[in-house]
């Protein structure tokens, strides 16, 4: 898909309406077509992938407008004559007809996005695709623009298809269990006959709550007990006790049937670790233990263990059911009862409901500055030389000076021009006298720019982003595929270097301020990965180089 | 009038002589004003021209109009020459600072060294005037000088006894200023001379050198670059200083004989009898900018006013007292004090004197007591806005040349031209009622007016 | 409005100067080519000089002094005479030439005292706190002493200038950050031109808060081009030229207990002192901090302490 040969290359006006005519630049290669304006605050940027283009173009008599059928809409462009318009159609149309005889001709799914979507859950991702603008426009830039590859775009967004794989967007909520303790479900009142009814999703519920029982189950039923009598045992139990503590229950306190596999230290163990996610709020015992998971003396066992059984209780009903549906990449559910057993990382306790991710991964750097300013540092550090001077050097100097007296004049003309040309960079990159104006401006800088723009500048940064990521994914470049994809990568980002300094330079005034600021911080990172990569190259050519050489060595 | 708006007026040849003298050039850097000032040292060491885009660049967008003043004053100065430098479209303006003033004060910063450093043996600093003589010195001769010119003494300030020459002649120089006229017997000052007298030291002084300086030349054939630079270099020399007159040639002996007789210049005479002569402050004026400073100290402030316009001025200077009753009515006078009032009637005969009100509020301020001065505003704005006021009165009728328009052909030809007239913003008024009508124009506006009036008819 | 009539553009500027072993070794040796970029020792020391008489030339009325900070104490290396109190009569040794040529004496014979010493001063900072402290006070007594004959001087007619090329020592945080604030309060502008391979976080936050002008020159051999265009103008024709804004400023500060740079710390509720870890109890104003439930120290972003 990289490193089509562009076919044509033409000047023309993308007619958006009668009135707006935008200038732009139509590209077209062996698999996409791509008309980019030249001022990107105008116009978006159209991609569409030469498959979905059927090989009829249309032309209009006696004026030179072209119409390129693309899925859902119709693109028409102004060339700048007939004979240009000709020439163009003349280069296209066998493109189009081969792409035509290559592909599945495409053109009957209206309904799908510009590129086809393949590989697994390709519904899925055009669903995800339809759903966010944004991922759509990366898809479009990214995948179709040949950038990178389909399972590479997607590599990064497990996780959305894992919650689109769950439900929709807006059930993003995890299904809850009952609120209500299941010991207390489980009477009608003074009837001797209690009938049980224990669905699946209950029993894991009892499971996550008393491990114990888990750890009876599985070492009894079926071995010892049937899963009926395995239950009846432990509701009898439970009944018993609950009428006890109701104040109607007579003789002694009723035994656990499972008591051997209570283990109260680990149970503790358990408890401490689960206690480090549990919110304070919710955790009752938290004013009695004040933090300390430690069973108070003074406590009566039986109110420390019902607190301990509502802490339970919450700690699950807060987690919420394992989805079904979710194993390994959608995969079979497992059986419910294996499940009791939770991993402690999904234990955090956050909300009911996550907060809302975007669909892109932020590329985070540590420290920027410790990053950006070893470059620089590098650089001075070789021009100064590691000698340390003393003041014996001073006194050399001044010596010199008293007997010479001072040289006129003391510094030449061109390092003087130098030194002018730099400060003036200095009060104007700052802003300088439009700093002021931005001082004056109030509030940030996006409230002084056009929505247009904002669009413009959110869709370069997504894109700039999607694109590090990537980038920074490929090293060490240890692999010739690694090399290559890191090559395919850096020139990308090249392009969307020069498109932001195309965009500051075609700004004019405040907006011009607005943007510099606003694109430094993406500019200082295109910047470090070009100089990154440009390191890389330059060392591994050494090394490779230095490895052939002692090899010629040995062969001489 | 100072030095440097003088220099301005000087023939560009002339000006490039004289920035052969690094003391000239020095005198000149500090003469400018403080954005030229940063100007000049900003291409100072650059040997190629600067385009003038950069050099605009160099001020914010909100003081244009101080950057095109300190620009226009350079290159009136030959200071900033025009010249081109290549850029992307062909060449570009660009200025080249003047190459002789460059090389001159590119020395003068970096290996110059100051006047007056020479060994003076120290039984010549036993006889050397102290600094209160010095100022004593100076400012009986410049007083002298104010007061003739006033008319209140007779006689202008008497030269030197111990420089021997030609004596200086004050009235000649007084009248090629225009400050007075007529002769010995019967002299009157000038509009002019009420202005001058109103005005701080540094301006009074360079307005009487230009006039010797012009006149010096014809006097005694000595070039003007040659006065300039003896003068120039008396101004950076320090104050009290002591120099030989044996050292100095002819020419320049002549005009330090003048120049002690307006009191820059002390003379006095050593045990062994040789002649030495010392600076006084008044001599740092010659080749100071005109900073704040140099006003502070030659006239020490005495002036109190009051929110009630009165004046209180504790002085005993007749010169001083004099130049008070030019705009106050004069309630009394003590011996260390004169106390008066500014009323309408005072201002009014000071405006009609050719003052105004700015020169009047300025004197107020920069002789302000020492105890007012650290005050704001020094002049209580009541006062400082009331003097403005009466001025303004005086200034209630505008005169603008005007054509009339009589005769109109036609009501429709009067309405047509009068509303052209509106349109080009030259209309005055206009009276529709008589005859077919009357309109007055601006006479600027007549040229267009009448070929309206011409292709309408 | 402006406190600065156009008329008097004199001001008084007082230049700290480091000589330091530091700001030597940050500087091109004198076989190296002489680049734009390196600035050998010997003119190093020429531009400077050159700028001082600059600054003297443009207005007669212009005040200079200068000061050297060394290892480990502050020396006055030159004083325009009319600062001299007791020097009003005429002068009984006439000072020779200019006062270039007396900085280079002076700052030869000092030059020659510290390289008597034993060791060099690498291990001892630059005393910039004592010397920023040193040039308050000379600002103080001229403005005082003006003030009093009745010019009326108002404040902000004077002006520091650090010439600095040694690495900040942040042993010396609370002491700097006293001066600078000492600075902001008399209204005295501290600019400052650092010469060392790394920016300086007390100099950019000293011209931050005084409103002064932080510069690291990019090609530092035209030194002399720099200080002119940017730090000879007075108040008055600053305020209409175009000079250079700082891009960011490094807001970090040093905590009390170990003067290390840091960028979060602990922060005391009484008295504001910073700290890098949790403490018992305030070292500078002995407030006891309960330790546990009700933490009295706030972890925060340790920002400007305005």
């Amino acid at each position: 898909m990289d490193g089509s040969m562009s076919v044509l290359v033409k000047r023309v006006k993308y007619i958006v309406s009668k009135e707006l005519k935008v200038p732009g630049v139509l590209t077209v290669t062996e698999t996409q077509m791509c008309w980019a304006p030249h001022n990107p605050t105008q116009c978006q940027p159209i991609y569409a992938d030469i498959k979905s283009i059927p090989d009829s173009l249309q032309r209009a008599k006696g004026k030179p407008l072209l119409k390129v059928p693309v899925p859902n809409r119709a693109l028409v462009f102004e060339f700048e004559s007939e004979v240009d318009r000709d020439q163009a159609v003349d280069v296209i149309t066998p493109i189009l007809k081969e792409a035509q005889r290559k592909g599945k001709a495409p053109v009957a799914e209206a309904e799908r996005p510009p590129s086809g979507l393949q590989g697994p859950q390709a519904a899925l991702k055009q669903k995800l695709l339809q759903e966010d603008r944004d991922l759509q426009q990366l898809y479009n830039q990214l995948v179709s623009g040949g950038i990178l590859s389909e399972a590479e775009f997607w590599k990064g967004r497990q996780n959305l298809l894992k919650e689109a794989l769950r439900g929709s967007k807006d059930a993003r909520q995890q299904a809850g269990f009952k609120t209500a303790m299941i010991s207390e479900q489980t009477g009608e009142g003074g009837s001797r006959r209690v009938t049980l009814s224990l669905t699946p999703e209950i029993v894991q519920q009892l499971f996550a709550e008393k491990p114990h029982l888990h750890r009876a189950y599985t070492a009894m039923v079926p071995e010892k007990l049937s899963e009926k009598e395995f239950w009846e045992r432990y509701f009898n139990y439970e009944v018993a006790r609950k009428a006890k503590r109701q104040g109607k229950g007579t003789g002694d306190e009723p035994e656990d049937p499972y008591k051997e596999f209570k283990d109260e230290e680990l149970d503790f163990r358990e408890a401490q670790k689960r206690l480090q996610f549990v919110d304070a709020t919710v955790n009752l015992a938290a004013d009695y233990f004040d933090r300390d998971a430690r069973p108070s003396e003074a406590e009566a066992p039986d109110a420390r263990s019902m607190i301990r059984d509502i802490n339970k209780h919450a700690a699950v009903v807060l987690e919420g059911v394992p989805t079904p549906g979710l194993g390994a990449d959608g995969g079979p559910a497992k059986r419910p009862p294996t499940s009791g057993e939770h991993s402690s990382g999904r234990l955090v306790l956050d909300d009911l409901r996550k907060p809302w991710s975007a669909g892109f991964a932020e590329l985070r750097i540590q420290d920027p500055k410790r990053c950006y300013e070893s470059a620089a540092d590098a650089a001075t550090k070789s021009a100064a030389t590691g000698h340390r001077r003393t003041h014996a050097d001073a006194l050399h100097a001044t010596q010199a000076l008293c007997q010479a007296g001072i040289a006129s004049p003391p510094l030449s003309s061109h390092a003087a021009e130098a030194a002018l040309a730099d400060i003036a960079a200095l009060c104007r990159g700052a802003g300088g006298h439009q700093w002021d104006a931005l001082q004056a401006a109030s509030g940030p800088a996006q409230a002084n720019l056009s929505p247009q723009m904002q669009a413009v500048l959110r869709e370069v940064c997504l894109t700039a982003n999607e694109l590090l990521r990537h980038f920074w994914a490929t090293f060490p470049l240890s692999s010739p595929t690694r090399e290559a994809r890191a090559l395919r990568l850096k020139k990308a980002l090249a392009d969307q270097y020069d498109r932001t300094t195309a965009m500051q330079e075609s700004s004019q005034g405040i907006e011009r301020v607005h943007i510099t600021q606003l694109l430094k911080p993406l500019r200082l990172a295109l910047d470090t990965a070009l100089a990154k990569h440009d390191r890389e190259v330059d060392l591994k050519r050494a090394h490779d180089r230095a490895t052939s050489g002692s090899i010629a060595i040995e062969t001489a | 009038m100072d030095f440097i708006s003088w220099l301005e007026t000087l023939p560009a040849d002339t000006v490039g002589k004289l920035y052969t003298s690094h003391w000239a050039c020095q005198a000149v850097l500090r003469g400018l004003t403080s954005l030229a000032k940063q100007y000049v040292i900003r291409i100072l060491f650059l040997d190629v021209p600067v385009a003038t885009s950069v050099v605009d660049s160099w001020t914010l967008q909100s003081s244009k109009s101080k950057h095109t003043t300190a620009v226009n004053r350079l290159k009136g100065l030959q200071l900033l020459l025009p010249s081109t430098v290549p850029s992307k479209d062909g060449k570009a303006q660009a200025y080249i600072l003047h190459p002789v003033f460059r090389e001159q004060l590119r020395w003068a910063v970096s290996k110059g060294r100051n006047v007056g450093t020479d060994e003076v043996p120290s039984t010549v600093f036993d006889r050397a005037p102290s600094r209160d003589q010095l100022t004593q010195y100076a400012q009986q001769q410049w007083e002298t000088l104010m007061l003739y010119l006033v008319g209140s003494v007779d006689r202008p300030p008497s030269p030197s006894p111990l420089i021997k020459g030609p004596k200086l002649d004050v009235d000649k120089i007084l009248a090629g200023a225009h400050l007075m006229t007529g002769s010995k017997k019967s002299r009157s000052i000038q509009e002019q001379g009420f202005r001058f007298l109103l005005s701080d030291t540094y301006s009074q002084l360079w307005r009487l050198l230009r006039v010797y300086i012009a006149t010096g030349e014809e006097r005694s054939r000595a070039p003007l670059g040659t006065i300039l630079n003896f003068l120039l270099q008396l101004g950076f020399r320090d104050v009290g200083s002591p120099f030989a007159l044996a050292e100095l040639d002819d020419i320049q002996r002549n005009i330090a004989g003048d120049m002690a007789q307006l009191g820059l210049i002390m003379p006095f005479s050593a045990k062994d009898g040789s002649l030495w002569l010392a600076p006084t402050r008044l001599a740092l004026a010659l080749a100071g900018g005109n900073s704040g400073q140099l006003q502070h100290e030659v006239t020490d402030g005495f002036i109190v006013v009051e929110t009630n316009y009165r004046v209180y001025a504790y002085t005993s200077s007749l010169l001083q007292t004099a130049i008070l009753r030019l705009f106050t009515r004069c309630e009394c006078v003590l011996p260390n004090l004169f106390v008066g009032v500014l009323t309408r009637e005072s201002i009014s005969g000071a405006l009609a004197c050719g003052l105004n009100a700015d020169q009047i509020v300025l004197y107020l301020r920069q002789h302000a007591h020492p105890h007012v001065a650290s005050r704001t505003p020094v002049v209580p704005e009541v006062v400082a806005d009331q003097v403005r006021l009466w001025q303004a009165d005086t200034q209630r009728v505008q005169h603008n040349s005007a054509i009339l328009y009589d005769d109109f052909p036609s009501p429709e030809v009067f309405r047509l031209s009068a509303q052209k007239a509106r349109a080009l913003g030259v209309w005055l008024w206009e009276d529709p009622k008589a005859g077919m009508g009357r309109l007055a124009v601006l006479e600027s506006g007549h040229q267009a007016m009448r070929e309206y009036i011409k292709s309408i008819k | 409005m402006a406190p600065f009539d156009e008329e008097d553009d004199s001001f008084l500027l007082v230049v700290i100067l480091e000589t330091h072993e530091d700001l030597w070794s940050s500087l091109a040796g004198e076989s190296q080519s002489a680049d734009i970029g390196n600035l050998s020792l010997t003119s190093f020391i020429q531009q400077v000089l050159v700028f001082l008489n600059t600054f003297l030339a443009i207005n007669e009325a212009n005040k200079l002094v200068v000061i050297a900070a060394c290892g480990d104490h502050s020396d006055i290396l030159y004083t325009t005479a009319s600062l001299h109190r007791e020097s009003q009569g005429p002068k009984k040794a006439a000072s020779s030439g200019n006062a270039s040529e007396e900085i280079l004496r002076k700052l030869h014979t000092l030059l020659q005292e510290e390289a008597a010493r034993p060791g060099g001063d690498s291990a001892r900072p630059a005393v910039l706190a004592g010397a920023l402290s040193r040039a308050l006070c000379l600002i103080n007594k001229a403005q005082v002493g003006n003030g009093g004959t009745g010019g009326g001087r108002a404040p902000g007619r004077a002006r520091l200038l650090v010439l600095k090329g040694s690495p900040d020592a942040t042993e010396q945080y609370i002491s700097v950050m006293n001066a600078i604030f000492a600075a902001q309060k008399v209204e005295v502008v501290i600019d400052a031109c650092m010469l060392g391979a790394h920016d300086s976080a007390f100099l950019q936050q000293a011209a931050h808060l005084t409103d002064g002008v932080y510069l690291r020159p990019k090609h530092k051999g035209a030194l002399l081009q720099y200080l002119l265009t940017v730090f000879c103008g007075d108040a008055f024709s600053r305020s209409f030229l175009e000079l250079p804004r700082p891009a960011g400023v490094d807001f970090r500060a040093a905590c009390f207990c170990h003067r290390r740079a840091i960028d979060l710390g602990y922060v005391c509720s009484v008295c504001l002192s910073i700290f890098c870890e949790n403490v018992t109890d305030c070292s500078t104003c002995g407030t006891a901090f309960r330790a546990g439930r009700t933490p009295a120290l706030k972890r925060k972003a340790v920002g400007p302490l305005s």
